[in-house]
């Protein structure tokens, strides 16, 4: 997939560029291994006619849901969520790194 | 070590879009699919974007109008909106024609081209119409009754969720809430972000931090600077009379849209300038009331008798109250001589009460001994921050001269009155 996507931006000789970007698990469910994760950042959208464009600044929430399967994890579900139904940013960051 | 490898598989996809499989409404809240949208031949890619940037520089779609068909064929590229994305929240834009394309060229559409900005929420449909090549959706065509076959964009992101939230947080209020005769200290309330758009499309991307400092005197030096999610205390000590503390706030949301700097300044606490005491004024009151006899005790006492007394005034914005308590009192009976109290004594007692203040006259004046009396008081202010009082700090002490008395004093001639 996300192959393909680089192949089509490829194609079109675009290119995503992203910078300063900060990540924080705003959520975790063990139960059912659902994790949301919070990114923000500066991004532009490189093109063939505008190899310069202004950094614009994004926030988006990313939701999966992981497996574990013959020793290995697997994203089985995922998509970015909708501001609506953005989890509220509590940092847990330093809770995953202490994780064992 | 499981939450771990979640999180770095996380870390490493978050950084990418994702395909979406297509919905009835495309996977996005609000809008409905327009009529004659075909998904048939799309990889349906969707997006949610989230930007402070209303002409959406970031639209993924922006530059995917590429020809599928070649001669003698050719597309039309329509777009269909909703949302906030011409200054009125709830718009729909029914299908637009956005560019005729030409195989194998290439062109470019995003909102500016139509002078358009969004504000809030917008979704956007991308299709193209192919006059050739009718049949794959239908048989309908553009303007017709039937619904055209409007076909979602097949490489790009034919359906764009736009988040975008322009305006910066409400603007944060730096303000004194303590002092002292050496230091200074500031804070400021908690601030909501203000949101872009309206009504349905309302969109507010949430408060992210404060960034806050101090000057001094006004130097560009900024000190204690950080970095916070909520509000704090700035304190400044060591401050001389002349120090100037200056606290800076800029709130910032998520989008990184931050306000303006708000100042605000504040030295040590400092006196405040002295007034001009209004009190009641007092005055000299004797017994015997109208003349005295020499020889025989005049008493003397002031009416009113002194009593605290408190003012109020503001200076630089505070709240000041000025208390001046009455300590002692010295008199001067115009005779020569005079008596000094350290205490309410020396404010006498009214009449028939046995004053502590008499004097006895040796000699008559027709015209009257001028009695003088002052009243010493030592003065204390205190100031008012954010409801609390604090003080008292001493002010020094001041003197305030009671009305004085022009009083005649007889001497008592013998009179023989029979044999």
């Amino acid at each position: 997939m996300l192959e393909a996507r680089a192949e089509a931006l490829g194609r079109r000789g675009q290119r995503i560029e992203e910078r300063n970007a900060t990540r924080d698990l705003v959520f975790w469910d063990p139960r059912a291994l659902e994790a949301v994760m919070q990114v923000a950042a500066q991004r532009r959208l490189i093109t063939a006619d505008d190899s310069n464009p202004g950094w614009a600044a994004t926030l988006r929430q990313w939701w999966a849901r992981l497996e574990f399967v013959s020793g290995r994890w697997w994203i089985v579900d995922q998509r970015d969520l909708t501001p609506d139904t953005w989890r509220p940013v509590v940092k847990l960051t330093g809770w995953v790194g202490t994780g064992s | 070590m499981r939450r771990l490898l979640a999180v770095a598989v996380g870390l490493t996809l978050a950084f990418h879009p994702v395909r979406a499989a297509a919905s009835p409404t495309s996977g996005s809240q609000g809008y409905g699919d327009p009529p004659g949208w075909c998904t048939n031949f799309s990889d349906m890619w969707t997006a949610t974007i989230v930007t402070n940037d209303p002409h959406v520089g970031t639209n993924p779609e922006r530059n995917t109008f590429y020809g599928f068909h070649p001669n003698p064929g050719y597309d039309d590229w329509y777009g269909y909106f909703y949302g906030d994305f011409r200054g009125s929240p709830g718009d729909a834009s029914g299908w637009v024609k956005l560019l005729h394309e030409n195989y194998p060229d290439h062109y470019h559409w995003n909102f500016a081209t139509n002078g358009w900005a969004v504000h809030g929420h917008a979704k956007q449909y991308i299709a193209y119409y192919n006059w050739t090549f009718g049949g794959q959706c239908g048989l309908g065509s553009y303007g017709d009754a039937a619904p055209a076959p409007f076909m979602a964009d097949q490489y790009g992101y034919p359906v764009v969720d736009i988040y975008v939230d322009s305006v910066s947080p409400y603007a944060p209020r730096p303000r004194v809430i303590d002092m002292t005769t050496s230091s200074v200290a500031f804070t400021w309330d908690p601030v909501d972000d203000r949101g872009d758009g309206a009504g349905s499309d309302f969109f507010a991307a949430g408060m992210d931090h404060y960034s806050s400092w101090l000057t001094m005197n006004g130097s560009p030096g900024r000190l204690q600077l950080a970095s916070t999610n909520r509000p704090r205390t700035l304190e400044q000590t060591g401050l001389t009379p002349k120090d100037m503390a200056c606290a800076h706030v800029v709130a910032f949301d998520r989008l990184q849209n931050a306000t303006a700097e708000q100042v605000a300044c504040a030295g040590r606490l400092a006196p405040p300038p002295v007034p001009a005491w209004k009190a009641i004024e007092t005055q000299v009151v004797a017994n015997p009331r109208v003349q005295g006899l020499v020889g025989l005790d005049s008493w003397f006492w002031l009416v009113p008798s002194p009593a605290p007394m408190t003012m109020h005034e503001t200076y630089r914005g505070i709240d000041y109250a000025l208390t001046a308590v009455p300590t002692r009192a010295s008199w001067d009976f115009g005779d020569g001589d005079t008596a000094q109290y350290s205490d309410s004594s020396g404010y006498g007692k009214e009449y028939p009460q046995p004053s502590s203040v008499k004097h006895t006259y040796e000699a008559h004046d027709q015209a009257g001994y001028r009695v003088r009396s002052a009243v010493q008081y030592e003065v204390t202010w205190t100031a008012s921050i954010e409801g609390r009082r604090l003080g008292p700090y001493p002010l020094g002490t001041m003197g305030l001269d009671a009305l004085p008395l022009r009083y005649s004093v007889e001497q008592a001639q013998p009179e023989l009155i029979g044999l």
